[in-house]
């Protein structure tokens, strides 16, 4: 009796001691701060990316698949219609492949694009069809602040104008308004328009915000308030893939952050965002890459944390000013 | 059922509750694919210890989760300590009783989270919330264990339930 309560008593306490060890663990994970936790998170997140990748590439093949037996239903009346559509998608992959075999670039030193005014090649197709719309770039000096207080004072350089703050009215504000304000050297008088990327290399430092006669304010990517299409990119076997797209938007703060981007895409910390394709670069540009990632319970978007290829403290001396033209050679008679 | 098979349905419920989780979702209740997988396994376990391993799933789900890790890991292990002493006077072979298992385990931890969060102010929803909240994402994940265990069974032998085991001298 007394062996069987001892027996009883010992098949009880051992697992309460497990029990009780697993609880003691929990405990300690629960007061680790998030930065050693979140090396643990993205070692999962990259364990299920395979996963992910699968069941992307299933869903890619339905959906392909779907639209052949559209396909196939509607082109009866059409027999050369399915051998159009395989040509075109032929076509489609083999610049696919092109651009992303340019794109290993931006993964290596930057690019710095030559001084003056380049007329950057346009949109590749296999016809090597003449591009209606060519970029082209402008050199220009980001402006320090005594320089942006030397042109104030000539009134060359009016913020008031540009930042809705009167230059002379008050000091501390003129101040505040120099100090925060990025200001290049090229305004109306070089043919600068608002909109255009500002680039430090091939990475984008933000865009015009306003052009002055002489001179340009900036608005880089993580100011409050810029916002562009662009899309994410992972490395694999050497090659950029290119994958979801999304909307990166400047919070103002020292993160950017990547909205709409679907959870059931693969996204995974260290993943690269550029511009989304627009037809005329032959190559996208490197807007930054994912520092931080967060899937709320029942969230049907990322939460999305970017670190800007150019950041505050690397702020560059010298930017290019990316134009677009009509090509003169297609305009001609 | 061995722990090695458990490793690809814990893995397949991780990947289906980030990419299904937007699609199934009523007024913000998902159903817990990992607390149906493991105390559908634990109920037909063997051995003391199997709650550490429910313990580990729970840690997977903080993972899987922007939850501090840690809390879900011990409201699995808790569950599964409790599911593990009833086990020992209940037969949990049949699958009405698993059932009843995947639905009041995962209610439980589902409470013992949420319970868990509040206490680190990590929300601030009150108690009758989450414990309303619970038992929502306990009803559903049962309902979809429905078909699931009515699969295994018509796909696996039938066989006898085994007798409690009795202590060893």
């Amino acid at each position: 009796m007394e062996r069987s309560e001892r027996n009883a008593r010992k098949m009880l306490t051992a697992p309460a001691t497990a029990l009780a060890a697993t609880v003691f663990v929990s405990v300690v994970l629960a007061r680790l701060p998030e930065a050693k936790t979140q090396p643990l998170r993205n070692a999962w997140r990259e364990t299920l990316r395979p996963g992910e990748l699968v069941l992307a590439a299933g869903r890619d093949w339905l959906l392909a698949a779907r639209d052949k037996v559209r396909d196939a239903v509607a082109n009866n009346s059409n027999p050369s219609a399915p051998r159009i559509a395989a040509l075109s998608e032929r076509v489609r992959r083999l610049e696919l492949d092109l651009l992303i075999e340019r794109n290993r670039q931006a993964l290596s030193p930057p690019f710095n694009l030559p001084q003056g005014d380049v007329t950057l090649a346009g949109h590749v197709t296999t016809n090597e069809a003449t591009p209606l719309v060519v970029a082209r770039s402008v050199s220009a000096r980001v402006l320090g602040r005594q320089a942006k207080a030397f042109l104030v004072d000539r009134e060359i350089l009016d913020l008031g104008k540009l930042k809705s703050v009167q230059p002379k009215a008050l000091v501390v504000d003129a101040d505040e308004a120099i100090d925060l304000s990025q200001v290049v050297d090229r305004g109306a008088d070089a043919g600068i328009k608002p909109n255009r990327l500002v680039l430090s290399g091939r990475r984008i430092w933000g865009r015009i915000a306003a052009v002055g006669p002489h001179t340009s304010t900036l608005q880089r990517t993580n100011d409050a308030g810029y916002r562009d299409l662009a899309q994410l990119a992972s490395l694999q076997n050497g090659r950029l893939q290119f994958s979801a797209r999304g909307i990166l938007v400047g919070t103002g703060q020292q993160y950017c952050k990547l909205e709409q981007v679907e959870t059931t895409e693969p996204v995974t910390v260290g993943d690269l965002v550029f511009t989304a394709d627009d037809g005329v670069l032959d190559s996208p540009l490197l807007y930054g890459r994912v520092t931080k990632l967060e899937r709320k319970p029942g969230a049907a978007h990322w939460e999305i944390w970017v670190e800007p290829a150019v950041t505050s403290s690397a702020a560059p001396a010298r930017v290019a000013i990316l134009q677009f033209e009509l090509n003169p050679t297609r305009l001609s008679p | 059922m061995p722990v090695l098979f458990l490793i690809p349905l814990v893995y397949l419920a991780a990947l289906a509750d980030v990419w299904l989780s937007t699609h199934w979702e009523i007024r913000g209740i998902v159903p817990d694919l990992l607390a149906l997988v493991v105390f559908a396994w634990l109920a037909v376990a063997r051995g003391r210890y199997a709650f550490v391993v429910t313990a580990f799933v729970g840690l997977v789900g903080d993972l899987n989760s922007s939850a501090p890790l840690g809390i879900g890991m011990a409201a699995f292990a808790l569950v599964g300590y409790s599911i593990i002493f009833f086990r020992r006077h209940l037969h949990l072979d049949g699958s009405i009783s698993q059932l009843v298992v995947i639905s009041l385990g995962t209610m439980t931890a589902c409470g013992l989270q949420g319970i868990g969060l509040r206490l680190a102010g990590s929300i601030e929803i009150p108690f009758t919330a989450i414990v309303e909240h619970a038992a929502l994402v306990g009803l559903y994940t049962s309902g979809i264990a429905i078909p699931v265990l009515m699969l295994v069974r018509w796909v696996t032998p039938q066989r006898k339930p085994t007798p409690l085991v009795a202590p060893t001298p």
